[in-house]
């Protein structure tokens, strides 16, 4: 199933097409046969509850995680024929973060530079560059270890963004990010994405897939239950709605917890 | 070089700028390991330079044998044999603190399996282990060697064992990297750790029982040979045993030895490029080990209602369920039984060695709060009375005599069945049961008085974070030293007793009466003290 090159009649060319992805853990499939279409110069955001499977689709997209079976293709490229091809034409923030904590900020991104064969004056201009948009000039020279949620997440933002990737996958990007930092990942992205490249990012926050992306696909239990514009997808409500809708959750009539609240007196010693 | 255009980092980088970078890599990793604390560089750059003294006299003391005596080339092959076993044991320990050894911390980047694997060995030939290990292989080859001829096969055979040393230990890391830094392979590491004690025990009971047989200057090290001979044709010990053999003329046998060594290097290789290539596509152990529900039992109905009973609960569930909390169990007995076992082996045994049990035991009563860590406040949000806060340290008292009697009296039978003192015994365990007593009264008190704070990673073999030197300090020996001065009355009628023929089997009574007033005592004052030090505890046991 090899995509042939994009040609210009094709409207959408397909950043990323997974066909049939499928992963089981132990006897519980994470990701049951989904597939999906990402067009290429999209701001994507990928939705669903906790266990959706959307960790284990972006690890396998991105050539982290072997799926037990389906293809996936990154501008046409066969992800798991040629992994190394791949990621040196992509860029990852994954879940946890993993790190080299004792480098510092500056340090882990001119490690990161070098190891993806960048030059060597190259690699320290855009460091630099990034550190100084990303708002972590400051801390550059502070060990990894010692920085916060929201400085991991930039600090690993930018280790992603160093070789200017083709397409960007982020998983989670906002967990656990104050709000000054995430305006400036924010910032970022989007005008990573204005320059036509492609974002694919993960969140169960559905306020912020609102503002900042123009195709949403949502998941549930390792499939894809809806895809598209955002504005086809969401049908005139909020994506909240439209999302609690498509997963089919049902309000709770208050029947149980009965002893909650109202309570005064009586408290035991 | 290639002739391609400038890379632009969206090209696979070729092979000597990934070998260099994680050459570099390693290099920034070890300095500014280093740089974060001047304790730490201190402890770092002093255990270095001790361990290169002492590996270079080991390997001088190894060349002067050379000679002297019969089977000099023996003890080359023996060290290396302990060698290679603390290298492939090694993973165990340091897998959680060596990051440059950890290579899904590079699963992001474009690299191929070759350069990565190349960059790798390189990098972790890098740092004062494989040094040390090179003057002690050094060493080795120089207790056997003769001639020119056993030079020659050294230039091939010390570089050689030393490789195979240092990918035999990344490739056992790499190859059980998931398991290990899954909770069940953090229990597994505790058994290991605590075999390996075992083993090096035995090592040195072996060592002296040659060594320390002397006959006026006279080495005999002919109890080695045995052992030696099977040894010397294991890969890797076979490379530092091939220049004795070429060297005695053996030509053939020499290069039979360097070429196993060699074929297990690639062997090993293999292994570890093939899970290096695995762990980079692979999900992490939390993942894919499927986590099973805890099974309810219903023998917890006998533990006493309330705090005291929950607290107690709680407290056995951790010493089973938490890998800090059960390696700090599992030492404290493993301490004690390879004295005991020591012992019974260099015949200086005695049944009231149980004490220990009830000092080792009771040092689990040590730092209860930051055993919590970031769990305390859920305890400090329901102490509101000292009731409760006497509930609660004696629940925890009362999970650590549930398991440390038990533990002292089957001890106790197995000493007085060895050592055949069977009168002995009533007063052994009541001499234990006052110790036990006495420490959990300073354990409590220490706990509040003292609390010091645990890493955050939950690794088992760190007993606490950096820069708590000090406090451990004073909560391991002083509750040490504290419980031998606590426990002087009971300690003293039972010299007494046995000094004078007196009777000793009042102490089965006297010492649990004994210990449990001091305990209780030790509880009350501590109880007192910890309502009002909670935001002090609090501080402490949540780290940073």
């Amino acid at each position: 199933m090899q995509a042939s090159a994009p040609s210009p009649s094709e409207p959408a060319p397909s950043a990323v097409s997974i066909q049939e992805l499928w992963k089981h853990f132990g006897s519980q499939a994470a990701v049951a046969g989904l597939s999906l279409e990402l067009p290429a110069g999209a701001f994507i955001g990928l939705v669903g509850p906790n266990g959706a499977g959307k960790t284990t689709t972006l690890s396998m997209v991105t050539g982290l995680l072997r799926p037990d079976q389906g293809t996936v293709l990154v501008h046409g490229t066969d992800v798991w024929a040629d992994p190394v091809t791949v990621k040196a034409r992509i860029g990852i923030l994954p879940e946890g973060l993993r790190m080299f904590e004792r480098l510092s900020g500056r340090e882990l991104l001119q490690y990161t530079g070098r190891l993806r064969g960048l030059p060597a004056t190259e690699v320290d201009r855009r460091t630099e560059e990034l550190l100084a948009v990303l708002d972590l000039a400051r801390d550059a020279d502070k060990l990894v270890a010692d920085y916060s949620t929201g400085m991991r997440k930039k600090v690993g933002l930018a280790a992603a963004l160093l070789h200017n990737p083709d397409v960007l996958f982020l998983d989670e990007p906002f967990e656990g990010v104050d709000p000054v930092s995430a305006q400036t990942i924010r910032g970022v992205l989007k005008r990573y994405a204005a320059a036509g490249s492609t974002v694919v990012f993960s969140s169960h926050v559905m306020e912020l897939v609102e503002q900042l992306c123009d195709w949403v696909a949502v998941v549930n239990a390792g499939r894809v239950i809806a895809q598209g514009p955002l504005d086809s997808v969401r049908g005139g409500r909020s994506l909240h709605e439209a999302f609690l809708e498509l997963i089919g959750v049902r309000e709770d009539d208050g029947q149980a917890l009965g002893w909650l609240g109202g309570g005064h007196s009586g408290s035991a010693r | 070089m290639t002739g391609a255009a400038v890379p632009d980092g969206r090209t696979v980088p070729d092979g000597r700028t990934v070998v260099r970078g994680l050459v570099a890599l390693k290099l920034r990793l070890l300095r500014n390991g280093l740089r974060r604390s001047p304790g730490r560089t201190a402890v770092y750059v002093v255990g270095g330079v001790l361990g290169l003294v002492v590996a270079g006299f080991t390997a001088l003391g190894m060349a002067v044998l050379n000679g002297r005596y019969a089977g000099s080339g023996d003890t080359g092959v023996v060290l290396l044999g302990v060698l290679t076993l603390g290298w492939a044991a090694l993973p165990l320990f340091l897998f959680s603190s060596d990051e440059s050894a950890d290579p899904t911390r590079l699963t992001m980047l474009p690299l191929r399996p070759g350069p990565l694997l190349r960059g790798s060995l390189l990098a972790s030939l890098i740092g004062p282990g494989p040094l040390i290990s090179l003057v002690l292989v050094t060493g080795a080859v120089l207790s056997g060697a003769v001639g020119g001829s056993s030079a020659a096969a050294a230039v091939v055979g010390v570089p050689l064992a030393l490789l195979c040393l240092v990918t035999l230990s990344r490739a056992v890391a790499a190859g059980n990297a998931r398991m290990l830094s899954s909770r069940r392979g953090k229990d597994f590491a505790i058994f290991g750790g605590l075999a390996f004690a075992l083993l090096v025990q035995a090592a040195n009971v072996g060592s002296q029982s040659i060594f320390g047989r002397q006959h006026g200057k006279d080495i005999d090290l002919s109890p080695l040979r045995p052992i030696a001979a099977v040894l010397r044709w294991i890969p890797p010990i076979s490379a530092a045993d091939a220049p004795r053999t070429v060297g005695e003329g053996h030509y053939a046998f020499g290069l039979l030895q360097l070429a196993a060594a060699g074929a297990l290097l690639v062997l090993l290789l293999r292994w570890w490029r093939g899970s290096l290539q695995e762990l980079m596509v692979t999900a992490d152990a939390s993942t894919v080990e499927v986590a099973r529900g805890v099974q309810n039992t219903g023998g917890w109905r006998f533990l006493p209602e309330g705090r005291t009973g929950a607290v107690m609960q709680r407290h056995l569930r951790y010493a089973w369920r938490e890998p800090r909390a059960k390696a700090a169990l599992f030492t404290s007995v493993g301490m004690t039984l390879v004295i005991c076992v020591l012992s019974v082996v260099q015949g200086w045994s005695s049944v009231y060695l149980l004490a220990m049990t009830g000092t080792f035991l009771g040092l689990q009563m040590l730092n209860l709060f930051g055993m919590d860590g970031s769990a305390f406040w859920m305890v400090a949000a329901t102490l509101r009375t000292p009731a409760d806060a006497r509930d609660e340290l004696r629940g925890r008292a009362y999970a650590v005599l549930s398991y440390a009697v038990p533990v002292a009296v089957v001890l106790g039978l197995v000493l007085a069945a060895v050592t055949g003192d069977w009168a002995g015994l009533p007063s052994a365990v009541g001499l234990a049961v006052a110790v036990l007593g006495c420490g959990i009264a300073l354990g409590s008190v220490f706990s509040v008085l003292a609390p010091y704070t645990m890493p955050a990673d939950s690794n088992p073999m760190r007993n606490a974070a950096p820069g708590q030197g000090g406090l451990i300090l004073l909560n391991q020996f002083g509750s040490m030293i504290g419980v031998a001065v606590l426990a002087l009355p009971v300690g003293g009628y039972l010299f007494w007793a046995l000094a004078s023929d007196g009777p000793t089997w009042p102490l089965l009574l006297l010492g649990p009466l004994y210990g449990g007033l001091v305990a209780t005592l030790g509880i009350r004052l501590a109880a007192a003290r910890l309502l009002e030090r909670i935001p002090e505890i609090m501080a402490k046991a949540i780290e940073r």
